[in-house]
């Protein structure tokens, strides 16, 4: 990195320090010791960059800084705006222009060690790692990092409002400083790279994806690289979907659109335009496909309230948006008659409406009913639009339209008051201005359309922050962030998480056979990287079930990921719910084991098998049910999440219906109960044998004795002492063995089947031996 | 076949964004040997323990009892009889929960603050509830600013100072008139609250509380080691620190305090947070050896070195002010500077901080007489963190007093104890409106004064052993390294500990003399 000024002073607070080491394992300069003696730790200032990550993670606030972070000033990025505005399509920001740029830049990133970038991003880009990349100019190499998380870089690197994602997070913007250009590198990794992906094996899996827009792109791209046939149906002539129509082409060129399709259909993607499917007769689609992925997106404009607007009709911003690129892509338009208009909205799409009708050779008006200071508008547009001649008006709104002269329509703006940001504007009635426009453009936002509510009625999932933040999150400091003007002093942190719980809810179906939901037709009106990280979660979700309901022949014989979840206010059942997690720890590679308070429903997705322990609240001998914690989780789980369930409790005299409580509830949620078990106190055991047996009878995949046989066989430092002898003994040994070599791909036993077919592993021994010498 | 293997089960929720944090310093093999705790000793092991300690509502019911006696000593101070003979809130007061604060100090460590009706009651209106975990506390939050927190210990032996100096100025312990009492208690209530509304956690029982350092350091004579980790590499790895930062189903520290670095009691509340918290199950409560807070720890604490000088200054000051030369000297000073009566801010300071500086001293010749000079080491830094030759024997020296002036402490309650709690039967009836006054227990007397000096003295002579004893643990640990003359240094260090415990010995049988 680059560093200048002088050294920041960090001071340790010794007397609240406990050496817990937040703060050392997070410096991105290794700038923190800790002293053994006292246990605390001690800052080197000199060494010290100053990105105040220490003083955000500190558990006890036992470390202060103050300075501002060394690191060298921002590099520029370039912008062209038109000389001539009108007829111009010309891409307007240019990023930078040469390798000196991006290794300037790249220089500032100080490859923190708890990035709290990756977390604002939206789909989660390693950003360390591909800036590291770029700035050894190794493009591809940093491609490569991009393609584990983002199916289109060069498209989210010119649309984002990075201020609020990753820039907004990165440690230099929430110690106020200016942050690293992320977006501006991405642009040039994505622009220089070359990268060829290999088209992958089969996996037995067709899916169709409803749209062409981002979300769709993020779930074909991982569909299609996880061995699926993807299919995508566009009902435009055109596929590209938001990306195509509703950014205009100086903002995202459609080549560089283009490229993003024919990255997919090298992939096997099949992209058919010009069909359309309702959403309302998915059921067509589904008989056709194993899964459908709806990214339709939200697309029924908000209205303008405005008195008279019956007479004159409001034209929706996307309309206005195609017919003008369309027009001006053939250039068929008269300069001289260009739309005077007035945009209701400041958003990303009333600017652009209002920049499209300057280059049309028009005049746009947008009006914001929100103040300057809490209105959401991205300062680069703004500051954009108003140099081509925009003119944006904050505080104001369109009391009354009404029908002028020559087609025209006469418009009276009065102002609003807003007292902050959380409080909706109020009007004032105090006339502002009276102007008569060609046409007046909603561009107010859209929201799901009625086929998508009627279908979904749950949608769309509000994106709200939990009752207690993720700690990891909290752990890394990105909610401590101090205001900032290049973030437009937004709360970067709690948005981010919000995003990401709504991208987390993504990876469940939202029915039961198989259909998911992504992008704005899940949560309302979101961005193009939000869409696609949907996308992607969706797609990552559907290939990552495992086991039995395994939607790919590939998950299909692994063993399932278990999540062992326990409410045990005295410890006992958690002692039995741990003991299963070991157990079952044994036939597969991934068992979490959580108190419920630190489960979530949205965790589900990502398991297939879920073993809820309870221990029997109530009276001793009447109204014994499961905990109340446990209850409140299970009724929280979203339907269709498709994983098998196990149910166990302890008890101190009589479990009651508490087993029953459970599997009625869970079913209620559209969820099977393959195993169940209730545990008394007095119970002096290994672990419940038969409720595992069951568990793995319901939820793993079909067992292979011979299989397994000849892997235990194999095994370079397998004794065959082990596996020789009297039944139980062989059983105990295979069991060793097998949960040994359970990170070898396709390793997946289960207990029930060892112990089912033992006799026949006896007798395949028993011919082994006889072929093989194997001591005894 | 026999081999253990790591457990496979990942017991935190998974990170969704992938972190490459620095590898943490692992300590040393010695640096927790002596502080850490066998397994045994994890009382959490106990499913019934386990299970009470799990409870959200432990603390709350260990509070409760406490919190209905002090708003009763509260109101009945005002409104009771107003002979504090039997007065409930002079005899609960004085006669039985000072005294019996003392064993718990000495016996276990901070039991006191996790009953506390006091930083109990500010930090229900705090957290805006009894016993549930909330997610959004009352008031602004904020940090003790460093130019206070520096001095640690030290804020709290000063308002422990200064409310001495109230009681003794009003007699409230005497005791007194009852409603002094009240107030006191009353005022203390009011304080915790404004400090629990401004500041975050407990700061007020962490550094403000006048009865802090008193318990964080006669405390770390008791059994109990408080919550510790049960094993340091899991908390290591641990990378979201709910003990600390709180999580969802516990607090975090109230007193600033990790587990994973605890090695001494003295400033664990025993509020049960953190095993509460801790994702990974990995927190226990530990016991441990009596003394053990005192001679293990490898972190001496300057905060705490200087809070046991002065609160021994404090302590014989009491001791010395039963004496006729005393009385003489403060109605001087009255007489002179028109103070109205005793005692005396001037001397009252003055001898405090005299002795204070007088057993300071004795430890610099002692350190000047018997130290390396090259052996001694000088690290500039703030109050806390500094380092210098006088420091090397004085921090350690000072730990070694502490059995010595907990035990005078506990020593000078004793009287009361004995001479009045039979007092608390008539004073409890009197609540009820039944005329108790001429009830024989109301003078009746546990021991004669023969006897509790008898008593005193043999408190003293604990106090003794167990700082004789600490003093040659803590001289071979720590001392010897540093000095010649091993032998004759060890004898003259544990010489100075028997010195101390007699000259208070011999005050209470002349105190006695005084009365």
């Amino acid at each position: 990195m680059t560093m200048i000024q002088d050294s920041p002073q960090v001071t340790v607070l010794r007397d609240r320090c406990a050496g817990c080491e937040e703060c050392l394992v997070r410096c991105p300069v290794g700038a923190i010791t800790l002293d053994e003696g006292s246990w605390t730790v001690t800052v080197d200032n000199d060494v010290c960059i100053g990105c105040h990550q220490c003083e955000r993670t500190c558990p006890f606030s036992a470390i202060t800084v103050e300075g501002m972070p060394k690191v060298a000033p921002r590099t520029q990025s370039h912008e062209e705006l038109p000389a001539q505005v009108v007829g111009s399509l010309s891409e307007v920001r240019l990023g930078f222009v040469s390798d000196e740029e991006l290794v300037a830049e790249a220089s500032r990133c100080l490859d923190c060690p708890d990035p709290t970038c990756m977390r604002g991003c939206p789909t989660h880009n390693n950003i360390p790692t591909f800036i590291a990349l770029a700035r050894e100019l190794d493009f591809n190499g940093a491609r490569r990092v991009l393609l584990e998380t983002s199916a289109m870089p060069e498209v989210c690197s010119r649309v984002c409002d990075s201020a609020i994602q990753c820039e907004g997070s990165c440690s230099l913007a929430l110690a106020g400083d200016k942050p690293v250009a992320v977006h501006e590198i991405e642009r040039y990794i994505a622009d220089h790279a070359s990268l060829e992906l290999p088209r992958p094996e089969e996996a037995g899996l067709t899916v169709a994806c409803i749209g062409s827009g981002p979300a769709s792109i993020g779930a074909a791209e991982v569909f299609a690289r996880g061995g699926a046939k993807v299919t995508i149906f566009e009902r435009a002539e055109v596929s590209g979907g938001l990306l195509r129509f509703g950014i205009p082409e100086f903002t995202l060129p459609g080549r560089v659109v283009d490229g993003v399709f024919e990255r997919l259909e090298r992939l096997g993607v099949d992209v058919v335009n010009g069909y359309e499917v309702e959403v309302s007769s998915l059921s067509e689609l589904k008989s056709q496909f194993d899964l459908v992925v709806v990214g339709a997106g939200a697309t029924t404009p908000i209205p303008a309230p405005a008195k008279g607007k019956e007479s004159v009709g409001f034209t929706e911003a996307n309309d206005f948006l195609e017919e003008a690129q369309k027009a001006l892509e053939a250039k068929s338009f008269d300069p001289a008659r260009g739309p005077q208009l007035l945009v209701l909205g400041a958003g990303n799409t009333a600017m652009d409406v209002a920049r499209l009708s300057r280059r049309l050779g028009g005049t746009a008006i947008c009006v914001d009913w929100m103040d300057r200071q809490f209105s959401v508008v991205r300062p680069d547009e703004l500051a954009d639009a108003v140099s081509e001649g925009v003119e944006v008006l904050f505080g104001v709104t369109v009391s009354e339209v009404a029908p002028a002269e020559g087609g025209k329509i006469t418009c009276t703006l009065v102002k609003t008051v807003q007292k902050d940001a959380a409080t909706r504007p109020s009007v004032t009635g105090e006339v502002a201005r009276v102007v008569t426009v060609d046409k007046v453009v909603q561009a107010l936002g859209f929201r799901l359309s009625d086929g998508v509510r009627k279908e979904f009625p749950a949608l769309p999932v509000p994106k709200a922050m939990p009752v207690l933040a993720d700690r990891h999150w909290t752990a890394s400091g990105i909610f401590a962030g101090v205001d900032n003007d290049f973030s437009r002093k937004t709360k970067v942190g709690e948005l981010a998480l919000k995003r990401d719980r709504a991208r987390q809810r993504a990876g469940i179906p939202a029915t039961s056979d198989g259909v998911y939901v992504a992008g704005d037709s899940l949560v309302g009106p979101s961005t193009v990287v939000e869409a696609m990280a949907h996308g992607r979660r969706v797609a990552a979700a559907a290939l990552g079930q495992r086991g039995r309901l395994a939607v790919s022949t590939v998950g299909r014989g692994r063993a399932p990921r278990v999540l062992v979840v326990f409410e045990s206010p005295g410890g006992t059942t958690k002692s039995w719910a741990l003991a299963v997690a070991e157990g079952l720890a044994n036939f597969t590679d991934t068992v979490v084991a959580l108190p419920v308070d630190q489960v979530e429903a949205i965790m589900l997705a990502d398991f297939d098998v879920v073993v809820f322990a309870t221990w029997v609240d109530g009276m001793v001998v009447a109204k014994q049910s499961p905990g109340k914690a446990m209850l409140e989780l299970i009724d929280s789980l979203v339907p269709h999440t498709r994983v098998l369930a196990g149910v166990m409790c302890t008890y101190q005299f009589d479990p009651g219906q508490t087993l029953r409580i459970m599997e009625e509830r869970l079913a209620a949620k559209d969820i099977r109960t393959v195993a169940s078990v209730a545990i008394s106190h007095r119970e002096k055991g290994s672990g419940p044998a038969a409720f595992m047996r069951d568990l793995g009878e319901g939820a793993w995949p079909a067992f292979d004795a011979n299989g397994a046989l000849k892997q235990l066989l194999e095994l370079p430092s397998a004794s065959a002492n082990e596996v020789v002898g009297p039944r139980d003994e062989l059983l105990e040994a295979l069991v060793k063995r097998i949960s040994e070599r359970k990170a070898v791909e396709g390793a997946d036993f289960r207990l029930t089947e060892v112990q089912h077919q033992a006799t026949e592993l006896q007798s395949t021994l028993d011919r082994l031996r006889r072929l093989r010498r194997i001591p005894s | 076949m026999t081999k253990v293997e790591p457990s496979k089960v990942v017991k935190v929720a998974p990170d969704v964004v992938s972190v490459r944090l620095r590898k943490p310093i692992r300590p040393g093999e010695l640096r927790f040997k002596d502080t850490d705790q066998p397994a045994k000793n994890n009382v959490a092991r106990f499913p019934l323990v386990s299970r009470v300690l799990h409870a959200r509502a432990t603390q709350f019911l260990l509070i409760l009892p406490n919190q209905i006696i002090f708003w009763m000593v509260i109101f009945l101070g005002f409104l009771g009889v107003v002979d504090p003979q039997v007065n409930f809130a002079t005899a609960i007061t004085w006669y039985l929960w000072f005294c019996l604060v003392f064993v718990m100090m000495a016996v276990i460590g901070r039991a006191w603050c996790s009953m506390c009706p006091f930083g109990g009651f500010a930090e229900w209106i705090q957290r805006r509830t009894f016993f549930k975990r909330t997610q959004k506390a009352l008031g602004l939050g904020l940090k003790l600013p460093e130019s206070w927190a520096q001095w640690g210990f030290l804020l709290s032996v000063g308002t422990f100072l200064l409310l001495t100096f109230i009681e003794e100025f009003f007699n409230i312990a005497g005791p007194g008139t009852p409603h002094y009492t009240s107030l006191m208690v009353l005022g203390i209530v009011v304080t915790a609250v404004t400090f629990f509304l401004v500041f975050e956690r407990r700061t007020f029982c962490r550094y403000i509380c006048p009865l802090s350092a008193l318990i964080g350091s006669v405390g770390s004579m008791g059994t109990v080691a408080g919550f510790r980790t049960n094993d340091r590499e899991v908390c290591q790895a641990c990378t979201t620190k709910d003990c600390m930062r709180g999580g969802s189903s516990g607090y975090g520290c109230p007193w600033y305090t990790w587990p994973g670095s605890a090695e001494t009691n003295s400033a664990c509340g025993l509020c049960t947070e953190c095993y509460k918290g801790c994702p990974s199950g990995n927190v226990g409560l530990y016991v441990q050896k009596p003394l053990t807070s005192i001679i293990a720890p490898h972190r001496r604490r300057a905060d705490l070195a200087w809070s046991v000088a002065l609160l021994w200054g404090l302590v014989f000051f009491q001791q010395v002010n039963a004496t006729t030369q005393y009385a003489a000297l403060d109605n001087y000073l009255n007489r002179v500077t028109g103070w109205p009566n005793y005692p005396n801010p001037i001397d009252y300071m003055g001898l405090i901080l005299a002795i204070t500086f007088i057993t300071v001293g004795i430890i610099e010749l002692y350190r000047r007489a018997f130290m390396v000079k090259e052996m001694g080491i000088t690290q500039p830094g703030s109050f806390i963190e500094k380092v210098t030759p006088f420091r090397q024997v004085f921090l350690p020296m000072s730990y070694a007093m502490i059995p010595v002036v907990g035990m005078d402490y506990f020593a000078r309650q004793l009287p009361k104890f004995f001479q009045h709690v039979p007092a608390l039967i008539p004073a409890i009836v009197e609540i009820f409106g039944v005329n108790a006054k001429n009830w024989s227990l109301v003078h009746y007397q546990l021991l004669s004064v023969q006897g509790i000096i008898n008593v005193q003295d043999g408190v003293m002579g604990i106090g003794m052993l167990a700082s004789v004893f600490a003093m040659a643990k803590i001289f071979d640990r720590e001392i010897a390294p540093l000095v010649r003359n091993r032998a004759a240094a060890k004898m003259t260090a544990i010489g100075l500990m028997v010195g101390l415990a007699v000259l208070s010995g011999w005050l209470y049988v002349i105190m006695q003399a005084a009365n």
